[in-house]
């Protein structure tokens, strides 16, 4: 168990680096940080257009501070009864309005760019090296099992510095651009929404390494990946709205598939909400990748 | 006897309707240098990813190390393979990559970077150790590939084509290091280079249609022990029965097409020298115009007549 570990280790280590070398990752990390920055920049504007408007209709006092009038929407009575009435969930709403408004942008902007970043990076991985060759030198030194993980966890740890750094930016933005004094409640926010847009991710990075495992072409792998993504959608989207009863409840266990069942819940701030959904995305995650595992362990390199 | 440190045990292995090892079964001593000779899809690259466990046999298995088969694992480092069309990773460093396959077959971190460094210094490439490996040649990147076999102190090393795409100088240097390997470990040279294999091999197994057709020491095979051939220039034939003598027991046979005079003798009786010292003397006698003198066949022609009565 110590060698399976200690060889896990290096080829993840080894994975994490040779993929910030890779120019496609490297390229892919710089547009997503960028795509962070510029939304970031676009929705404070956004916020504070409509911020000075919802001032005017809520009679809110008005700041010379930027932010500070969406932030005391946020905060006020009326608009947090007013989301709640939309919403129809008292608890999840409290928890997002306790978070900053800033904060929630990034989150949607990791949410949605995330998936994508992750299934073009990580899913030429492993079809690469099969097809070329240079897994074999690999795998003759450490086991089918260990290399597959390494690489997972590898794509994993490329997948944080990319939400990580994407969040930084965002946060250099909003601290530019938001009264100053909000700085370091902006950074834990955007701290914790890097962390659950990751956990969110990881469920990709397993469908795309995973799916990467069953084909010896990368381009063809990226397909599949961008296939598997749609689908995860779709799949998700038909289960939500399928759900029934008798036989209908059979679109329960579909859905138990996809990660957009958890995505809500990881926005809560209680632990028996929020453990249970990041451990079930942990847990999709290893499930898709054994889905590639055991199509890399019978066959011929 | 001999300790085998590969044994191909009634290996087949199918892919799709083509059979690449038909019941393969051959062996190959330890501290031996092998070649493994044999044509086009003869199945000598399927036979090395058998033994390194990248491919799976459909029956048979093949015992390394007089045990079981290899285990990645349980094995690491004992065993490495050159493999065949194998590229390394484009964007890793050759420092790195060496450092990282040490570590993989358990070295610590520190011993991993020192025989990295030791192995780029004995394919000379010390200098482009933290270069990419997209940006080195194809020589330089095979260099690394044959570097990487030999981190830590491997029992058995399989190299499949290793001095294709090699210059000349660096041929000459690889062929003294794997000469000078032997007896340490087992070497498994597959190539299509037969000049290569006999002046590095001692052991040589000729594959054809998946199955060994024949295996044992270069000497035996080749004859070097007892046949020595004198190359005459050609259109001259010799007189075999005024060069015979009842007294040596000399076995002549003349070959029109190579120009070549081949005498067989019993190696426990006489002497290659004491065989030349004899029979030189009549052929310069009898004005054969002679150019020169060999121990053996060529591996070539051995190889030749095997293929020849394989394929028929």
């Amino acid at each position: 168990m110590m060698r399976f570990c200690r060889q896990t280790l290096l080829v993840t280590a080894n994975e994490f680096a040779d993929a910030l070398r890779s120019r496609r990752a490297l390229v892919v990390l710089v547009l997503y940080v960028a795509a962070a920055v510029l939304t970031t920049n676009s929705s404070i504007n956004l916020l504070q257009r409509i911020g000075a408007e919802l001032g005017d209709v809520l009679q809110l006092e008005s700041s010379g501070r930027a932010g500070a009038v969406s932030s005391a929407i946020w905060n006020s009575p009326r608009f947090r009864r007013l989301v709640i009435r939309t919403a129809g969930d008292d608890t999840l709403v409290d928890d997002l309005l306790g978070t900053p408004p800033i904060v929630l942008i990034y989150g949607a902007l990791a949410f949605f760019y995330t998936p994508l970043l992750t299934v073009l990076i990580a899913s030429t991985r492993v079809a690469e090296e099969v097809a070329a060759g240079s897994a074999r030198y690999a795998l003759i030194r450490t086991s089918r099992a260990s290399w597959s993980c390494g690489k997972f966890l590898g794509q994993a740890g490329l997948a944080g510095l990319a939400i990580l750094l994407g969040g930084i930016g965002a946060w250099i933005v909003a601290l530019i651009r938001m009264a100053a004094e909000e700085g370091p409640g902006l950074a834990s926010g955007m701290i914790l929404t890097a962390g659950r847009a990751w956990l969110y991710a990881l469920v990709y990075v397993g469908l795309a390494t995973g799916l990467s495992h069953w084909t010896c072409s990368p381009g063809r792998a990226t397909a599949m990946a961008l296939v598997g993504l749609l689908a995860l959608s779709v799949l998700s989207w038909m289960s939500e709205l399928w759900y029934g009863r008798s036989w209908r409840e059979l679109w329960h266990l579909a859905h138990m598939l996809t990660p957009q069942r958890d995505r809500l819940d990881l926005w809560r701030w209680a632990p028996s909400r929020f453990l249970p959904a990041a451990a079930h995305l942990v847990a999709l995650s290893w499930l898709y990748l054994m889905g590639g595992y055991a199509v890399l362990r019978r066959r011929d390199l | 006897m001999t300790k085998s440190a590969i044994s191909w045990r009634g290996v087949v292995k199918r892919f799709g309707g083509m059979t690449a090892l038909d019941r393969l079964s051959v062996d190959v001593p330890a501290g031996s240098i092998c070649g493994l000779v044999g044509s086009n899809g003869a199945g000598k690259t399927t036979a090395f990813s058998v033994a390194a466990g990248l491919t799976r046999p459909d029956e048979g298995e093949v015992i390394v190390f007089g045990r079981r088969p290899f285990d990645p694992v349980a094995d690491a480092g004992r065993l490495t393979l050159l493999p065949q069309d194998s590229e390394l990773p484009r964007d890793s460093r050759p420092r790195d990559l060496l450092a990282f396959y040490g570590a993989l077959q358990g070295l610590d971190r520190r011993t991993a970077v020192r025989e990295a460094d030791r192995l780029l210094e004995l394919v000379h490439l010390s200098d482009r150790a933290h270069s990419p490996v997209r940006t080195l040649s194809h020589g330089m990147r095979k260099r690394i590939m044959i570097a990487q076999c030999f981190l830590g102190a491997p029992e058995v090393v399989l190299l499949d084509e290793p001095l294709s795409g090699l210059d000349p100088r660096e041929v000459a240097r690889m062929r003294e290091f794997l000469i000078d390997q032997r007896r340490r470990r087992t070497i498994v040279i597959s190539s299509h280079n037969l000049h290569e294999i006999e002046l590095v091999c001692d052991h040589v197994i000729f594959i054809e249609h998946g199955r060994a057709v024949q295996s044992g020491p270069i000497e035996t095979l080749t004859g070097r022990r007892d046949l020595l051939v004198y190359e005459l220039v050609s259109g001259y034939e010799p007189d075999l029965a005024a060069l015979a003598s009842p007294d040596d027991a000399l076995e002549l046979a003349w070959n029109p097409a190579t120009g070549e005079l081949s005498c067989r003798f019993d190696a426990d009786q006489t002497a290659p020298d004491e065989v030349n010292r004899r029979l030189l003397p009549r052929l310069l006698a009898a004005g054969a115009p002679l150019l020169a003198v060999r121990r053996g066949d060529r591996l070539e022609e051995r190889y030749l007549t095997l293929a020849g009565s394989s394929a028929s």
